[in-house]
């Protein structure tokens, strides 16, 4: 156990050596180790992407936008943060953020949750070496919480319709206004949801750009 | 394992094999023994064992950063490129001129021949008389002869020449370039050889060309779009690399890419360009530098690669030298 333990410690050390000399030749914007870096990681972040976008043209044009990125923002690279989890992250969140464009909301999700990708999590322990929310969890919980943030009468309708599965009648019966107000009020909250998803959308980036500094 | 784990690096791992994996490497003694194999990996990486999609989009990205740079230069350079443009164009018409004034003047048999230069640290413009348009590069030049348009398409090149070749299927446009003659339809392509270069480059860009030797009419090469031919003039021997050929042709509008090539290279590149001799000190020789620029003058170029490179410069006798710090 000792000699293991002695054998982890060295392999770790390796690596952030060699991370730190990477990092340091990224920062001065070396374009021979930008591609390299490419290469190591193109494959697994393309297969990661496709297991929440099925366009392959999105697929590559999102993780092509990772690489381009990184390469703009290259002068905050940390020297000791891993640039592999870097991009990772980047890519999760912009597929998070594709998936809430074209994905349409189903808010059946919010009472049963959606089905996982198993095959997530293998590239979460390579990159970030955790396990953490799937893709799916992160969006339904997106979701939730824009929810929540709702003026509180369209909050209700808004549970009420679309959750509780209740017709807009019976809403304006059980809350004694217009069938004609239910609609209006319903309408006004899909639309300030997706203001507030899309507003996400923007906090989401800015995690790149903090993870950066 | 390490089988598997390679073939998920690569992206080739199927749903079953990367399922195996994660149960795999939720043992935290079995990650460090991934990120072992991972880094083996990392070091041995060739570019046979990538996904075709990985490379064209390495090279999609390279591209990228090339025109990162080449967008911010361009809107500094605004009023120098109209100056530009309006030497252009000057140019254009008084070549124009030219060519009617001889048309008219001359007895039709007679065989003369017409040449075109750039000037050193120029780069030129013109329209030959079958609608071609043509590109010369600092310090070229392109002859060809009052037969042109009429009984042949043949033009003697010595430099850099950049080519838009109007179509005409019954008369083939014939590039020579030392010896090496490019023969083409229709088409865009660029041509390199200067004469103290050692070999002979062209690049296509769309169409096709068809590439013979001087002392032969029948080609030994066909170039398709996207590839470069290297022929060595001492050996004979050539080779052809598939590239993007847009970032070899791209000089043509002024821009100058250089991606990752080492100082010694370069410097004789801005040597043509700058018309100016520039030394290269042992130590930086090696130096690789990426960048691009467009209507610079050779001091901001200068500031640049010092910039970039850490060197420091001196001048004497009219001759730039880059030195170690």
């Amino acid at each position: 156990m000792e000699i293991f333990s002695i054998f982890r410690f060295f392999v770790i050390i390796t690596d952030h050596f060699m991370e730190n000399q990477l990092n340091h030749k990224l920062k001065e914007g070396d374009a021979r180790s930008f591609s390299e870096l490419f290469k190591q990681t193109h494959p697994r972040l393309i297969g990661y992407c496709q297991l929440f976008v099925k366009n392959r043209k999105d697929t590559e044009d999102l993780v092509q936008d990772c690489f381009f990125q990184l390469w703009q923002n290259r002068a905050k690279i940390d020297f000791h943060k891993s640039v592999e989890s870097l991009l990772f992250v980047s890519l999760r969140n912009k597929c998070l953020n594709y998936l809430k464009e074209h994905s349409r909301y189903s808010f059946d999700s919010l009472r049963e949750g959606m089905l996982s990708n198993e095959l997530q999590y293998l590239y979460q322990l390579d990159f970030i070496e955790k396990r953490e929310l799937s893709l799916e969890e992160q969006l339904v919980a997106a979701l939730k919480e824009a929810i929540e943030e709702l003026p509180d009468r369209k909050r209700e309708i808004l549970i009420k319709n679309k959750i509780n599965g209740m017709k807009q009648k019976e809403i304006a019966l059980e809350l004694g206004i217009s069938v004609k107000t239910v609609e209006k009020h319903l309408h006004e909250a899909k639309l300030e949801l997706k203001m507030k998803l899309k507003k996400q959308f923007v906090a989401l980036s800015l995690i790149l750009h903090l993870l950066l500094q | 394992m390490k089988a598997k784990i390679i073939k998920y690096l690569e992206g080739r791992a199927s749903e079953k094999e990367i399922l195996g994996l994660t149960s795999w490497i939720e043992d935290e003694n079995n990650r460090i023994k991934f990120r072992k194999i991972k880094r083996g990996w990392k070091a041995g990486l060739n570019d046979q064992s990538l996904p075709n999609t990985t490379l064209i989009e390495l090279d999609k990205f390279q591209t990228r950063i090339i025109n990162e740079h080449d967008e911010r230069i361009r809107n500094l350079n605004f009023s120098q490129r109209l100056y530009k443009y309006a030497a252009i164009l000057l140019f254009l018409v008084s070549i124009g001129g030219i060519y009617q004034y001889l048309s008219g003047n001359f007895i039709e048999n007679a065989t003369f021949f017409n040449t075109i230069f750039a000037e050193k640290g120029q780069i030129s413009k013109a329209m030959l008389p079958d609608g071609t348009m043509v590109w010369l590069n600092s310090g070229s030049s392109l002859k060809y002869s009052n037969d042109f348009g009429i009984r042949n398409r043949d033009v003697e090149l010595i430099g850099q020449g950049y080519f838009e070749v109007t179509k005409n299927r019954n008369l083939p446009f014939v590039v020579s370039c030392d010896e090496i003659n490019i023969r083409v339809l229709g088409t865009q392509f660029s041509a390199e050889s200067y004469p103290n270069d050692p070999d002979v480059e062209v690049v296509l860009e769309e169409g096709s060309v068809e590439l013979f030797s001087a002392n032969s009419r029948k080609a030994f090469v066909h170039l398709q779009p996207n590839e470069i031919m290297i022929y060595d003039k001492k050996s004979n021997h050539y080779k052809i690399v598939g590239v993007t050929a847009k970032k070899y042709t791209a000089w043509r509008n002024g821009i100058f890419n250089i991606y990752d090539q080492p100082l010694n290279e370069v410097a004789e590149k801005l040597q043509k360009r700058y018309n100016q001799p520039i030394e290269v000190g042992d130590g930086l020789k090696n130096c690789k530098v990426t960048f691009s620029i467009r209507n610079e003058d050779f001091e901001d170029v200068l500031k640049m690669l010092l910039d970039i490179t850490h060197a420091k410069a001196y001048q004497e006798g009219g001759i730039v030298y880059l030195k170690e710090k």
